[in-house]
């Protein structure tokens, strides 16, 4: 028997001042689902993501979701002057985990992605890679449902990019909801569905 | 602490305790304008220096909000509620105002002995919670860094010289007003309420705006 999807956005419009971003946008991922969203530059695949996690209105549709969500946007949105360790303990209690399990379980998800030994390094001498990979790792932390993934692979070196699409299956593997918006068609095979965002 | 709002609070003063140059600033600045005026026998030297203070609380506020603008959505999605994070930062920016007022304060003592210690007091911690909600206010309101910049100079630049009508409504009104020594002692209550109203009025006013920018849509 199918899933429910865990996320579900139908009729999404959204358009900044005359310029119409999304008109009709649809996208559904049910668990053990991975999405893929493509399109050109400035089609709104961004925006789309945004409005999916709850942090940008639409104008119009709506997007019912179940479960935890895990954004990992686009540009890391980190403090620059605190450490690896301090944003693992600050996201960690937005999910009620105390600053131990924190530090344990994000450690973890950074090592898998080769980053070890950073934990006391402030976010602004990380190198872009690094700053992407602990962005990756704040939106996994506290086992979310659904994860909304927007490009979070720029900067990474090959291995990492591997073990990335690696963790994806592994996601799947684990009844997750995957969206990865991504402009590398090279890596559609991986997904199970494929939304193009129309520009 | 516990709560999700003092773990905010945390990381708010760590991100502040490496700002060594920031830190520095927030005293420097109203330190060396009262001495300034001080050294050319200015009577208003201890006004102008608390007015300083004033919008140095401020602009720590403000460029704590600007800073922090694209983390917090994210804060909010994963967990926190607006308001744990409004609580955390203020206790931490207000507490900083406060450290600010109380080194100010011996400085002025140091340098001028003053009569009125009493009124320098309240006009100083005052001055400092109304600064710090006030900065918060006008970053929810002009979430730009040079333009509420500019706003924020503009309101204590017009403070000392708006005439009474307009002047007795402005955000420094009670903090000038208390450590003004070259005019007559004020009646304290009437401002104590002021400067609490005002306080009350700019983190509501503040929260209202800026729970815009991070709410999570359902």
């Amino acid at each position: 028997m199918t899933s429910p999807p865990a996320l579900t956005a139908t009729g999404i419009g959204k358009r900044y001042r005359r310029r119409v971003v999304l008109h009709e946008a649809r996208l559904a991922v049910r668990p053990g689902e991975v999405v893929a969203v493509v399109g050109e530059n400035g089609s709104g695949k961004t925006t789309l993501l945004r409005i999916c996690a709850g942090v940008l209105r639409p104008d119009s549709g709506q997007v019912v979701r179940t479960g935890r969500i895990g954004y990992c946007p686009q540009e890391p949105a980190l403090l620059d002057r605190l450490t690896v360790r301090d944003h693992l303990v600050l996201f960690g209690r937005a999910v009620g985990w105390d600053g131990t399990r924190s530090l344990a379980d994000g450690g973890r998800i950074l090592a898998a992605f080769g980053m070890t030994g950073q934990d006391r390094t402030p976010v602004r001498h990380l190198s872009g890679g690094r700053r992407q990979k602990l962005n990756l790792a704040l939106a996994l932390l506290g086992g979310p449902d659904v994860l909304l993934l927007d490009e979070p692979y720029q900067g990474f070196d090959h291995g990492t990019y591997v073990n990335f699409w690696e963790s994806v299956a592994a996601w799947r593997d684990q009844r997750k909801a995957v969206v990865v918006v991504t402009h590398l068609l090279a890596e559609l095979w991986r997904a199970d569905q494929v939304v193009e965002v129309p520009g | 602490m516990t709560g999700r709002w003092a773990t905010i609070a945390r990381t708010q003063a760590r991100d502040l305790a490496h700002r060594w140059v920031t830190l520095a600033l927030l005293f420097g600045l109203p330190a060396t304008w009262y001495l300034a005026e001080r050294a050319s026998g200015r009577p208003w030297a201890i006004g102008a220096g608390a007015l300083a203070m004033g919008w140095t609380s401020g602009a720590a506020a403000l460029f704590a909000v600007l800073g922090s603008r694209r983390v917090d959505p994210r804060l909010v999605r994963a967990g926190y509620r607006p308001v744990d994070i409004l609580v955390g930062r203020i206790v931490v920016l207000a507490g900083l105002a406060l450290a600010t007022a109380a080194a100010f304060l011996v400085l002025i003592v140091v340098f001028s002995r003053p009569h009125r210690l009493a009124d320098l007091v309240l006009g100083l911690v005052l001055g400092g919670l109304v600064s710090v909600t006030l900065g918060w206010a006008i970053a929810a309101l002009v979430p730009h860094e040079l333009e509420a910049t500019l706003v924020l100079i503009g309101l204590a630049g017009i403070a000392p010289t708006a005439p009474g009508p307009v002047g007795d409504f402005l955000p420094f009104h009670p903090l000038l007003r208390f450590t003004d020594v070259t005019v007559p002692p004020p009646a304290a209550l009437p401002l104590v309420l002021e400067a609490v109203g005002y306080a009350a009025a700019l983190t509501g006013f503040a929260l209202l705006l800026w729970r815009r920018h991070v709410r999570v849509f359902h």
